[in-house]
């Protein structure tokens, strides 16, 4: 049996074994959330091209529900990711295993983030490509605007993942249990906060608002703030992460 | 090759569990780490493997801060917890995940303890019996060779025979490099095994020493009913008393873990006098 040489510093060897060690122990999980996904896909396009409104919609269907998924069913095996950490007997396992945090945080990230979209949007296009429709992942002939309006849903879609996943990848290490729906509810319960917040601040400087409303919406504005917010937050969460999970002790 | 300095330690809103422990294992022997029921072996198994963090003070291997989970560190250690989960795979596909990050992993020792602690290895491992994990995990362990061994109540769940084959095979290894720490408040079953005794109690340790050193300065001796007037310690036996007595020279010695590590619980200043002399 081929050992891996314990090196300093980040090894490349060490890296891929706990990126196997992940896959092995999370493939069941995957394959048959895959397997759903796709069925599930499946089923639109069968309900939506027995229906009046012509083929160029179950496509358009089957596409944005694939896309749905791809960001729900993303955050829900990101959150098990590190679910060993968790449990008092199974922590150890990961605690102890020969590689160095930032080795453990990257495999988990290549697999929930990297390997993941890539093999869902890989799907999705071969999907768009069986279906003859493909508005979000290839040049279309469609008109300037719905191009457009594609492009940017898919970018958006891909963004909000980023950085979603990033706060689900957190999750997984700082939770000890029900990862996902501790996750969901904390989310839920920072957007109330914030919107309590806002509206609480929009309330006490009333006369600003009307300034502030222009700023946030003018076009140029506004995808700068969505595509630099949601690189942020996905930057600050990972950083957590990393954090987090260096400074995890046993359950 | 393990130092533990000053450690301070103790669980959100609890009592402090150690106060300036300090305690230091050395290469190429085996110790045994026996303690009460909440004495804190397994908080001491987690700090010295990295998985816990002391407030004060410091665990370090080979000079390095055990806490930052260095993998060079971490290759060399391997611990089986008193109380674990496995993956749920095979134990060979288990092996061939986890024994990679060994450098010295020797497979024939894993098939060899395998075969001798009566262990599939092709069966998932998941769905066996709690005693059967713990003779798979107990292999592994073996067959990683690693500096610093860390056992914590290794022989529960098992039952007697493989207790035994478990006893026969710790001890036909040759190790000299290896650090083997057993935790246990199962005495009985690991006399044999050990050449270190480390006692603790309410987080202090309250003996620490080679059974060398026990041979020197103690006797353990069977005796009539009546109480010779030097017992350190004594507890009935079938037909007399079973004492801890200071070192008798020519005196048949029948040494009893168990025995000591009462002796230690009821009368720890007496027992450790012996140690410095006899003085207090």
């Amino acid at each position: 049996m081929k050992t891996i040489n314990q090196v300093d510093g980040f090894s490349k060897e060490r890296f891929l074994q706990v990126v196997k060690r992940f896959w092995v122990l999370n493939q069941k999980k995957w394959l048959i959330g895959f397997a759903g996904g796709v069925g599930i896909l499946i089923l639109i396009y069968l309900l939506n091209s027995t229906q009046p409104t012509g083929y160029g919609n179950s496509g358009y269907a089957v596409l944005g529900v694939g896309l749905t998924l791809y960001k729900f069913g993303g955050y829900f095996l990101t959150s098990g990711i590190f679910n060993e950490l968790g449990k008092k007997s199974s922590a150890s396992q990961m605690l102890t295993l020969p590689a160095s945090t930032l080795e453990k945080f990257l495999a988990g990230w290549f697999l929930t983030y990297f390997l993941y979209t890539i093999v869902v949007m890989g799907l999705l296009y071969l999907i768009g490509l069986f279906l003859e429709v493909n508005p979000i992942l290839t040049t279309p002939p469609f008109s300037e605007s719905t191009v457009d309006a594609s492009d940017f849903y898919f970018l958006d879609t891909l963004l909000t993942y980023t950085a979603l996943h990033s706060v689900f990848f957190l999750g997984s290490i700082y939770f000890d249990g029900n990862h996902f729906l501790k996750t969901l509810l904390a989310i839920v319960l920072f957007f109330i906060g914030l919107g309590i917040i806002s509206v609480i601040f929009t309330i006490l400087i009333a006369n600003d608002f009307n300034f502030s409303y222009q700023f946030v919406h003018s076009p140029e504005n506004m995808l700068f703030s969505v595509v630099f917010g949601k690189i942020a937050v996905a930057a600050l969460f990972l950083f957590l992460s990393y954090r987090q999970l260096q400074n995890r002790q046993i359950a | 090759m393990i130092e533990l300095n000053n450690i301070s330690f103790s669980f959100k809103k609890g009592e402090p569990l150690f106060n300036n422990l300090n305690w230091s294992l050395q290469p190429g022997k085996t110790y045994g780490l026996l303690g009460l029921n909440g004495a804190g072996k397994t908080s001491l198994f987690n700090i010295i493997s990295g998985m816990l963090f002391p407030k004060d003070g410091e665990c370090t291997f080979d000079r390095n801060v055990v806490r930052k989970r260095h993998p060079q560190f971490l290759s060399e250690l391997f611990i089986v917890p008193e109380q674990f989960e496995l993956p749920p795979m095979s134990g060979d596909q288990y092996t061939q995940l986890h024994a990679p990050f060994y450098p010295r992993f020797d497979e024939q020792l894993m098939e060899r303890a395998l075969s001798e602690l009566q262990v599939d290895s092709k069966k998932k491992i998941s769905e066996l019996s709690f005693g059967q994990q713990k003779k798979f995990l107990l292999s592994f362990a073996l067959a990683t060779r690693t500096k610093l061994l860390l056992l914590d109540e290794p022989t529960n769940g098992m039952d007697i025979p493989s207790k035994s084959q478990f006893r026969k095979l710790q001890a036909s290894l040759d190790q000299p490099d290896r650090c083997t720490v057993i935790s246990t408040h199962q005495v009985r079953d690991l006399g044999s095994m050990i050449d270190h005794v480390t006692i603790l109690k309410d987080g202090r340790i309250l003996f620490n020493h080679s059974l060398d050193e026990i041979f020197e300065h103690l006797s353990f001796i069977k005796t009539e009913a009546e109480q010779p007037g030097n017992v350190i310690y004594a507890e009935e036996i079938l037909g007399g008393l079973h004492t801890i007595q200071p070192f008798k020279d020519g005196a048949r010695n029948e040494f009893d873990l168990e025995l000591l590590f009462n002796g230690v619980i009821q009368q720890p200043e007496k027992i450790n006098q012996q140690f410095n002399g006899g003085e207090k």
